[in-house]
């Protein structure tokens, strides 16, 4: 599942974000990526609402784990997911493709898809 | 024996140092910088330093004082812009003194003591390279009292605790007064100045953190500088303000952007609020009908003087009425007045795309000036934020704010409020109750 044209995720709209997402189609579910490219900043309320919707989407027990990525997020809002180490749970890729703990992203590499 | 030292004046490539002192009062390990190269020439066999200051030198005064820490007589003096060592040498240089052998007898302060190869204030990266690199030298100094080395590469100074579960890993520098909680995880390559405060769990590594600082827990700061709420990524040249406190936030009082808002506005406000608290219950209670929050939150860039760096971040959160109409929906608003985020009339808040979209500096100075309940725009009728007239109201209430034109604005507001007509355009209202009377005794 790919969520697209974010405008802000911050207050205004970090009650409704996960809402809006775990109202689609779930079973079976294995990636969602959520593109930041369009959202200059994030905070507190935003950081909550990715948390919030990691734990809708991932079980307790661990099972069907669900992966999240963020998509090329603007690097002001990429430092504050990583102050907030939002990047231990959740694959960021940056802007050159490259995830943060350098391996490639599947779309960028011209390989088989890097798994970690 | 005499010397010069220019003091740095604006950096663009490292605005964020200079936020909030020049850059000549930069911490560095400890110590301001003038104060590093003040000890340095001290060392030298200077006498008598003139420090030449182009940016907020009574800042610089205020720390250097009459040089006499150092056993000198040190006189700060203000210019109008930053000099090069060969024209301070040709403007302050006399032939009737002993100076200093050049190159020390004027020296621009952009590098540290004997480290020359090592620019301060080209970019950020080099800016935290060439602390790494002076890290060994500073505690060494002559007058460093207290710091000591409790490990190869690992320095700790006076007064600092570091919890016992907490590991260092060299080459790092804990400063004076520093607190570093249980299961921190400092360096390798992290420098945290005076007065900073570290929370449990935090991992800081090839990282500064600024004087009166607090990191707060289980956080990750990695390649970074951070200087209070500001965050800079010396890797990614990218920095941020960190909006919530319980992350990255400053020790020292933050100084409000403007006069903040008189006590008896607040007071009014905190009065109509409960005054028209009767109109805001039906909207409330209709929106938890239809399972909404009475309340809807909404994000604000934080008004800044022009001089300041502007930059991401730097919000506040402030509330609107869901589902009520025109400006009922910003009764909420009249918290914020008490609070102080806002004034009774300002400029209105424009979220993080909204100010993106200002397209250059005249339209920028909307967010020159306090926010308001109302604003000249609404005076006039012009709601909408995208309309060339609106920036334009903003841009001009921006610059000609006084307590006069706030009464204006209130009574156009009232005005507009009862007519439903702004007051620059009455005459469309007046002209036709006047106009036909006129016109019958013209007839006979």
């Amino acid at each position: 599942m790919s969520v697209q044209d974010l405008q802000e995720l911050s207050a205004a709209n970090a009650r409704s974000f996960p809402g809006e997402i775990c109202t689609s189609e779930l079973a079976g579910l294995k990636h969602v990526e959520i593109d930041l490219s369009k959202i200059h900043f994030v905070d507190g309320y935003g950081l909550g609402a990715l948390a919030a919707l990691y734990v809708a989407l991932n079980k307790p027990d661990g099972s069907s784990p669900v992966v999240i990525r963020l998509l090329h997020p603007q690097p002001p809002v990429q430092q504050v997911l990583e102050l907030a180490r939002m990047h231990h749970i959740f694959e960021i890729i940056p802007r050159n493709g490259v995830l943060t703990e350098g391996w490639p992203h599947p779309d960028v590499a011209n390989g088989t898809p890097e798994s970690k | 024996m005499k010397a010069i030292l220019i003091c740095p004046a604006a950096r663009e490539h490292v605005a964020a140092l200079a936020e909030s002192a020049p850059l000549a009062n930069l911490p560095v390990l400890g110590h301001g910088l003038i104060e590093h190269w003040l000890e340095h020439l001290a060392l030298k066999g200077a006498k008598e330093v003139c420090v030449l200051a182009t940016d907020r030198p009574e800042q610089v005064r205020s720390l250097v004082g009459d040089g006499a820490r150092w056993g000198i007589r040190a006189e700060v003096f203000p210019e109008t812009r930053e000099l090069t060592p060969a024209e301070a040498r040709a403007k302050y240089c006399t032939v009737d003194s002993a100076w200093l052998a050049a190159p020390d007898d004027a020296i621009l302060m952009d590098y540290l003591p004997d480290a020359p190869e090592n620019p301060l204030f080209t970019s950020y990266a080099s800016t935290f390279k060439a602390l790494q690199h002076w890290l060994p030298h500073a505690a060494t100094t002559p007058d460093r009292i207290g710091i000591h080395e409790t490990k190869p590469g690992v320095w700790v100074g006076l007064r600092a605790r570091v919890s016992p579960g907490a590991e260092l890993r060299a080459p790092c520098w804990i400063g004076s007064n520093v607190f570093v909680g249980e299961g921190a995880t400092i360096g390798p390559g992290a420098i945290l100045e005076d007065n900073s405060f570290v929370e449990n769990g935090a991992e800081i590594s090839y990282a500064i953190v600024g004087a009166d600082t607090f990191v707060g827990e289980c956080t990750e700061l990695r390649h970074s500088i951070a200087l209070g709420n500001t965050l800079v990524n010396w890797e990614m040249d990218s920095m941020v303000k960190v909006p919530e406190d319980f992350l990255l936030c400053s020790l020292t009082r933050r100084e409000p952007a403007f006069q903040s808002i008189h006590f008896l506005g607040r007071v009014v406000a905190m009065l109509a609020l409960l005054v028209t608290l009767p109109a805001a219950v039906w909207p409330m209670l209709r929106a938890k009908f239809y399972g909404l929050p009475a309340l809807r939150p909404r994000v604000a860039v934080r008004p800044h003087a022009v001089s300041t760096v502007n930059m991401p971040g730097d919000t506040l959160v402030y509330h609107e009425l869901t589902g009520a109409p025109g400006w009922l929906r910003r009764w909420p608003q009249l918290w914020s007045i008490v609070r102080g985020d806002f004034a009774w009339v300002g400029n209105r808040p424009l979220n993080p795309n909204q100010a993106a979209r200002l397209t250059n500096d005249f339209e920028r100075l909307w967010l020159s000036a306090p926010l308001g309940l109302i604003s000249l725009s609404d005076a006039e009728g012009c709601a909408d934020c995208f309309k060339v007239q609106t920036r334009a109201h903003a841009s001009y209430y921006a610059t000609q704010a006084n307590w006069r034109l706030d009464w204006g604005i209130i009574a156009r507001a009232i005005f507009l409020l009862l007519s439903g007509i702004p007051y620059s355009r009455r005459d469309e209202w007046l002209m036709p109750h006047f106009k036909r009377p006129v016109e019958f005794r013209t007839a006979h």
